[in-house]
Protein backbone atom coordinates (compact mmCIF):
# COMPACT_ATOMS: atom_id res chain seq x y z
CA UNK A 1 0.00 0.00 0.00
CA UNK A 2 2.96 2.33 0.96
CA UNK A 3 4.40 1.52 -2.11
CA UNK A 4 1.44 2.65 -4.44
CA UNK A 5 0.83 5.75 -2.46
CA UNK A 6 4.68 6.90 -2.92
CA UNK A 7 4.43 5.71 -6.17
CA UNK A 8 1.77 7.95 -7.08
CA UNK A 9 3.27 10.72 -5.22
CA UNK A 10 5.97 10.53 -6.75
CA UNK A 11 4.30 10.55 -10.74
CA UNK A 12 2.21 13.77 -8.98
CA UNK A 13 5.53 15.31 -8.50
CA UNK A 14 6.93 14.82 -11.73
CA UNK A 15 4.07 15.80 -13.74
CA UNK A 16 3.94 18.98 -12.42
CA UNK A 17 7.74 19.74 -13.02
CA UNK A 18 7.51 18.94 -16.48
CA UNK A 19 4.45 21.24 -16.45
CA UNK A 20 6.22 24.42 -15.66
CA UNK A 21 9.48 23.16 -17.62
CA UNK A 22 6.99 22.94 -20.79
CA UNK A 23 5.15 26.58 -19.58
CA UNK A 24 8.76 28.04 -19.60
CA UNK A 25 10.43 26.80 -22.74
CA UNK A 26 7.02 27.90 -24.43
CA UNK A 27 7.30 31.59 -22.71
CA UNK A 28 11.49 31.17 -23.99
CA UNK A 29 9.50 30.69 -27.93
CA UNK A 30 7.44 33.82 -27.42
CA UNK A 31 10.29 36.20 -26.64
CA UNK A 32 12.19 35.15 -29.17
CA UNK A 33 9.77 35.51 -31.80
CA UNK A 34 8.99 38.86 -30.52
CA UNK A 35 13.07 39.26 -31.69
CA UNK A 36 12.76 37.89 -34.46
CA UNK A 37 10.27 39.89 -35.64
CA UNK A 38 9.93 42.91 -34.11
CA UNK A 39 13.55 44.04 -33.63
CA UNK A 40 15.52 44.33 -37.19
CA UNK A 41 12.09 46.37 -38.39
CA UNK A 42 11.85 48.53 -35.31
CA UNK A 43 15.73 49.42 -36.16
CA UNK A 44 15.68 50.14 -39.00
CA UNK A 45 12.82 52.35 -38.25
CA UNK A 46 15.12 54.21 -35.89
CA UNK A 47 17.60 54.57 -38.32
CA UNK A 48 15.18 55.64 -40.79
CA UNK A 49 14.19 58.57 -37.86
CA UNK A 50 17.88 59.42 -37.38
CA UNK A 51 18.61 59.88 -40.89
CA UNK A 52 15.50 62.04 -41.42
CA UNK A 53 16.41 63.97 -38.73
CA UNK A 54 19.99 64.26 -40.13
CA UNK A 55 18.51 65.32 -43.24
CA UNK A 56 16.37 67.42 -42.20
CA UNK A 57 19.26 69.72 -40.45
CA UNK A 58 18.82 68.00 -36.73
CA UNK A 59 21.52 67.88 -33.89
CA UNK A 60 23.17 64.98 -32.69
CA UNK A 61 20.59 65.02 -29.80
CA UNK A 62 18.28 65.27 -32.34
CA UNK A 63 18.87 62.88 -34.23
CA UNK A 64 19.41 60.22 -31.42
CA UNK A 65 16.19 61.58 -29.93
CA UNK A 66 14.44 60.98 -33.07
CA UNK A 67 15.67 57.68 -33.19
CA UNK A 68 14.99 56.24 -29.85
CA UNK A 69 11.37 57.47 -30.39
CA UNK A 70 10.66 55.61 -33.12
CA UNK A 71 12.15 52.34 -32.16
CA UNK A 72 10.28 52.48 -28.44
CA UNK A 73 6.80 53.33 -30.54
CA UNK A 74 7.76 50.27 -33.57
CA UNK A 75 8.31 48.19 -30.14
CA UNK A 76 5.15 49.41 -28.72
CA UNK A 77 3.04 48.68 -31.56
CA UNK A 78 5.24 45.03 -32.30
CA UNK A 79 4.44 44.18 -29.31
CA UNK A 80 0.45 45.16 -29.16
CA UNK A 81 0.13 43.23 -32.44
CA UNK A 82 1.65 40.29 -30.44
CA UNK A 83 -0.80 40.42 -27.93
CA UNK B 1 7.79 88.54 -27.30
CA UNK B 2 8.17 91.53 -26.05
CA UNK B 3 6.03 91.30 -23.02
CA UNK B 4 8.57 88.52 -21.55
CA UNK B 5 11.35 90.60 -22.83
CA UNK B 6 12.29 92.37 -19.63
CA UNK B 7 15.69 93.75 -19.28
CA UNK B 8 17.34 94.90 -15.59
CA UNK B 9 18.55 98.00 -16.20
CA UNK B 10 20.82 98.67 -13.20
CA UNK B 11 23.93 99.45 -14.60
CA UNK B 12 24.50 103.08 -15.53
CA UNK B 13 27.61 103.81 -18.25
CA UNK B 14 29.78 105.67 -16.04
CA UNK B 15 29.57 102.23 -13.54
CA UNK B 16 29.65 100.34 -16.56
CA UNK B 17 33.04 102.14 -17.72
CA UNK B 18 34.39 101.48 -14.29
CA UNK B 19 36.16 98.19 -13.82
CA UNK B 20 33.76 94.90 -13.72
CA UNK B 21 34.91 92.39 -11.81
CA UNK B 22 32.51 89.79 -12.15
CA UNK B 23 29.02 89.38 -13.46
CA UNK B 24 25.71 87.44 -13.81
CA UNK B 25 24.01 87.64 -17.23
CA UNK B 26 21.15 86.06 -17.77
CA UNK B 27 19.84 85.63 -21.27
CA UNK B 28 15.99 84.08 -22.38
CA UNK B 29 15.17 81.36 -25.67
CA UNK B 30 13.49 82.43 -28.76
CA UNK B 31 13.03 79.07 -31.06
CA UNK B 32 11.56 79.66 -34.39
CA UNK B 33 12.42 76.74 -35.85
CA UNK B 34 9.73 75.74 -38.21
CA UNK B 35 9.62 71.78 -38.05
CA UNK B 36 8.61 70.90 -41.06
CA UNK B 37 10.26 67.29 -40.23
CA UNK B 38 7.77 65.21 -38.67
CA UNK B 39 10.63 63.64 -36.41
CA UNK B 40 11.35 67.16 -35.11
CA UNK B 41 7.98 68.17 -34.66
CA UNK B 42 7.23 65.14 -32.75
CA UNK B 43 10.10 66.06 -30.53
CA UNK B 44 9.82 69.35 -30.24
CA UNK B 45 6.26 69.63 -28.64
CA UNK B 46 4.30 72.64 -27.10
CA UNK B 47 5.62 71.12 -24.04
CA UNK B 48 9.19 72.04 -25.10
CA UNK B 49 8.50 74.89 -27.04
CA UNK B 50 6.61 76.42 -23.59
CA UNK B 51 9.58 74.49 -21.54
CA UNK B 52 11.99 76.51 -23.23
CA UNK B 53 10.15 80.23 -22.95
CA UNK B 54 10.10 79.13 -18.99
CA UNK B 55 14.29 78.64 -19.39
CA UNK B 56 16.75 80.84 -18.38
CA UNK B 57 20.55 80.34 -19.63
CA UNK B 58 23.15 81.94 -17.69
CA UNK B 59 26.58 83.37 -18.05
CA UNK B 60 29.04 83.88 -15.21
CA UNK B 61 32.22 85.45 -15.55
CA UNK B 62 34.83 86.41 -13.35
CA UNK B 63 38.79 87.95 -13.85
CA UNK B 64 39.90 84.23 -14.58
CA UNK B 65 36.71 82.01 -15.43
CA UNK B 66 33.68 81.85 -16.92
CA UNK B 67 30.60 79.53 -17.48
CA UNK B 68 27.42 78.88 -19.35
CA UNK B 69 24.45 76.69 -19.10
CA UNK B 70 20.94 76.63 -18.11
CA UNK B 71 19.78 77.17 -14.58
CA UNK B 72 17.79 74.71 -13.37
CA UNK B 73 14.12 75.21 -12.90
CA UNK B 74 12.45 72.78 -9.93
CA UNK B 75 9.17 73.04 -11.37
CA UNK B 76 10.44 71.01 -14.29
CA UNK B 77 11.35 67.52 -14.27
CA UNK B 78 14.95 67.15 -15.78
CA UNK B 79 13.74 64.96 -18.61
CA UNK B 80 11.50 68.09 -19.75
CA UNK B 81 14.20 70.40 -19.75
CA UNK B 82 16.40 68.15 -21.44
CA UNK B 83 13.55 67.89 -23.78
CA UNK B 84 13.02 71.68 -24.32
CA UNK B 85 17.09 72.46 -24.77
CA UNK B 86 17.52 69.49 -27.29
CA UNK B 87 15.21 71.17 -29.34
CA UNK B 88 17.16 74.81 -28.93
CA UNK B 89 20.38 73.11 -29.22
CA UNK B 90 21.90 74.13 -26.38
CA UNK B 91 22.61 70.69 -24.40
CA UNK B 92 25.87 70.59 -22.48
CA UNK B 93 27.89 73.17 -20.27
CA UNK B 94 30.75 75.62 -21.17
CA UNK B 95 33.49 76.39 -18.87
CA UNK B 96 35.81 78.83 -19.97
CA UNK B 97 39.58 79.58 -18.72
CA UNK B 98 40.29 83.39 -19.53
CA UNK B 99 43.80 83.12 -18.81
CA UNK B 100 44.95 80.23 -20.98
CA UNK B 101 41.87 80.68 -23.51
CA UNK B 102 40.86 76.95 -23.68
CA UNK B 103 36.70 76.73 -23.51
CA UNK B 104 35.59 73.34 -22.53
CA UNK B 105 32.56 72.09 -23.71
CA UNK B 106 30.80 69.34 -21.23
CA UNK B 107 28.42 66.89 -22.58
CA UNK B 108 26.55 63.78 -21.12
CA UNK B 109 25.83 61.94 -23.78
CA UNK B 110 23.20 58.58 -23.78
CA UNK B 111 25.82 57.14 -26.29
CA UNK B 112 28.90 58.37 -26.07
CA UNK B 113 29.18 59.13 -22.19
CA UNK B 114 30.31 61.88 -20.38
CA UNK B 115 33.12 63.87 -22.97
CA UNK B 116 35.00 67.02 -22.61
CA UNK B 117 35.42 69.11 -26.07
CA UNK B 118 37.98 71.21 -25.99
CA UNK B 119 37.28 74.29 -28.54
CA UNK B 120 39.60 77.51 -29.24
CA UNK B 121 38.85 80.54 -28.26
CA UNK B 122 39.62 82.32 -31.46
CA UNK B 123 36.78 83.26 -34.00
CA UNK B 124 37.20 85.64 -36.65
CA UNK B 125 34.60 88.38 -36.62
CA UNK B 126 32.85 90.89 -39.21
CA UNK B 127 32.05 93.69 -37.67
CA UNK B 128 29.45 95.94 -39.14
CA UNK B 129 28.34 99.64 -38.24
CA UNK B 130 24.38 98.31 -38.19
CA UNK B 131 23.08 99.21 -35.28
CA UNK B 132 20.13 98.00 -32.64
CA UNK B 133 18.56 99.31 -29.62
CA UNK B 134 18.28 96.72 -26.97
CA UNK B 135 17.20 98.09 -23.45
CA UNK B 136 18.78 101.36 -23.18
CA UNK B 137 21.93 100.38 -24.96
CA UNK B 138 23.00 100.36 -28.65
CA UNK B 139 24.22 97.40 -29.85
CA UNK B 140 26.01 96.67 -33.30
CA UNK B 141 25.83 93.68 -35.24
CA UNK B 142 28.52 91.09 -35.92
CA UNK B 143 28.76 88.14 -37.63
CA UNK B 144 31.45 84.74 -37.45
CA UNK B 145 31.41 81.48 -38.97
CA UNK B 146 31.43 78.53 -36.67
CA UNK B 147 31.38 74.96 -37.04
CA UNK B 148 29.50 72.75 -34.76
CA UNK B 149 30.00 69.34 -35.13
CA UNK B 150 26.85 68.81 -33.13
CA UNK B 151 24.98 69.66 -36.34
CA UNK B 152 25.71 66.46 -38.32
CA UNK B 153 24.55 67.20 -41.93
CA UNK B 154 25.20 71.20 -41.88
CA UNK B 155 28.32 71.59 -39.10
CA UNK B 156 29.00 75.20 -40.42
CA UNK B 157 26.75 78.15 -39.90
CA UNK B 158 26.97 81.75 -39.87
CA UNK B 159 25.91 83.56 -36.29
CA UNK B 160 25.21 86.92 -35.73
CA UNK B 161 25.23 88.77 -32.57
CA UNK B 162 24.60 92.29 -31.30
CA UNK B 163 27.37 93.19 -28.73
CA UNK B 164 27.10 96.82 -26.83
CA UNK B 165 30.70 98.46 -26.64
CA UNK B 166 29.30 100.11 -23.27
CA UNK B 167 29.71 97.05 -21.79
CA UNK B 168 33.63 96.47 -21.58
CA UNK B 169 33.33 92.67 -21.47
CA UNK B 170 34.57 90.47 -24.39
CA UNK B 171 32.07 87.48 -23.83
CA UNK B 172 28.34 85.76 -24.76
CA UNK B 173 26.59 82.72 -24.87
CA UNK B 174 28.34 79.56 -25.65
CA UNK B 175 31.76 79.82 -27.05
CA UNK B 176 31.09 83.15 -28.60
CA UNK B 177 34.09 85.65 -27.28
CA UNK B 178 36.12 88.04 -28.73
CA UNK B 179 34.04 91.52 -29.53
CA UNK B 180 35.06 95.00 -27.59
CA UNK B 181 31.53 94.56 -25.69
CA UNK B 182 29.18 91.81 -24.24
CA UNK B 183 27.37 90.41 -26.50
CA UNK B 184 23.46 90.92 -25.69
CA UNK B 185 21.76 88.93 -28.43
CA UNK B 186 22.99 86.09 -30.56
CA UNK B 187 21.12 83.94 -33.64
CA UNK B 188 22.48 80.53 -34.24
CA UNK B 189 20.60 78.71 -37.26
CA UNK B 190 16.88 79.27 -35.37
CA UNK B 191 17.69 79.80 -31.82
CA UNK B 192 18.15 83.33 -30.47
CA UNK B 193 19.24 83.95 -27.10
CA UNK B 194 18.37 87.76 -25.58
CA UNK B 195 19.89 89.06 -22.60
CA UNK B 196 17.25 89.81 -20.11
CA UNK B 197 19.12 90.41 -16.90
CA UNK B 198 22.47 92.06 -15.86
CA UNK B 199 24.25 91.89 -12.79
CA UNK B 200 27.72 92.87 -12.89
CA UNK B 201 30.10 93.08 -9.76
CA UNK B 202 27.74 91.00 -7.51
CA UNK B 203 29.13 90.53 -4.09
CA UNK B 204 29.47 87.01 -3.33
CA UNK B 205 32.17 84.89 -5.08
CA UNK B 206 31.46 82.83 -8.06
CA UNK B 207 31.98 79.46 -8.30
CA UNK B 208 32.62 77.69 -11.89
CA UNK B 209 32.68 73.82 -11.18
CA UNK B 210 33.68 71.12 -14.02
CA UNK B 211 29.63 68.96 -13.70
CA UNK B 212 31.70 66.23 -14.47
CA UNK B 213 35.47 64.94 -14.98
CA UNK B 214 34.79 63.82 -18.73
CA UNK B 215 36.83 61.90 -21.66
CA UNK B 216 39.04 65.26 -23.19
CA UNK B 217 38.82 65.03 -26.89
CA UNK B 218 39.06 67.41 -30.13
CA UNK B 219 35.94 68.65 -31.72
CA UNK B 220 37.46 66.88 -34.58
CA UNK B 221 37.92 63.48 -32.56
CA UNK B 222 34.02 63.85 -31.89
CA UNK B 223 33.47 64.45 -35.50
CA UNK B 224 35.16 61.28 -35.85
CA UNK B 225 32.88 59.84 -32.84
CA UNK B 226 29.61 60.51 -34.32
CA UNK B 227 31.00 59.36 -38.23
CA UNK B 228 31.51 56.06 -36.39
CA UNK B 229 28.30 56.07 -34.56
CA UNK B 230 26.53 56.46 -37.92
CA UNK B 231 28.42 53.87 -39.51
CA UNK B 232 27.96 51.43 -36.94
CA UNK B 233 23.86 52.19 -36.46
CA UNK B 234 24.05 51.24 -40.55
CA UNK B 235 25.29 48.19 -40.24
CA UNK B 236 23.01 47.06 -37.06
Amino acid sequence: MKKVIFSALALLVFSFANAANEMEEKKQIVVKKEEVVVKPYCDSQGQKAFMDTRNAGGTMEQCQASRKAAISQCEKEGLYLAD
Amino acid sequence: MKKIFIILFTPLVCFLNAQISNGIIEYKISNNANFDNPQLKELYNKEDQMISKELVMELKFDKKKSSFGPIPLPIFTNEQIESAIIGSHLTGFYLRDLETNIINFYKDDSDFGQINIQYPTLLNWQLTDETKTIGNYTCYKATTTITDYNFIKTPTSVITVWYCPDIPVSLGPKRLSGLPGLILESTEKDVTLQVTKLNFNVDKKLEFKEPFIGKKITPEEFKKLIDEYIEEMMKE
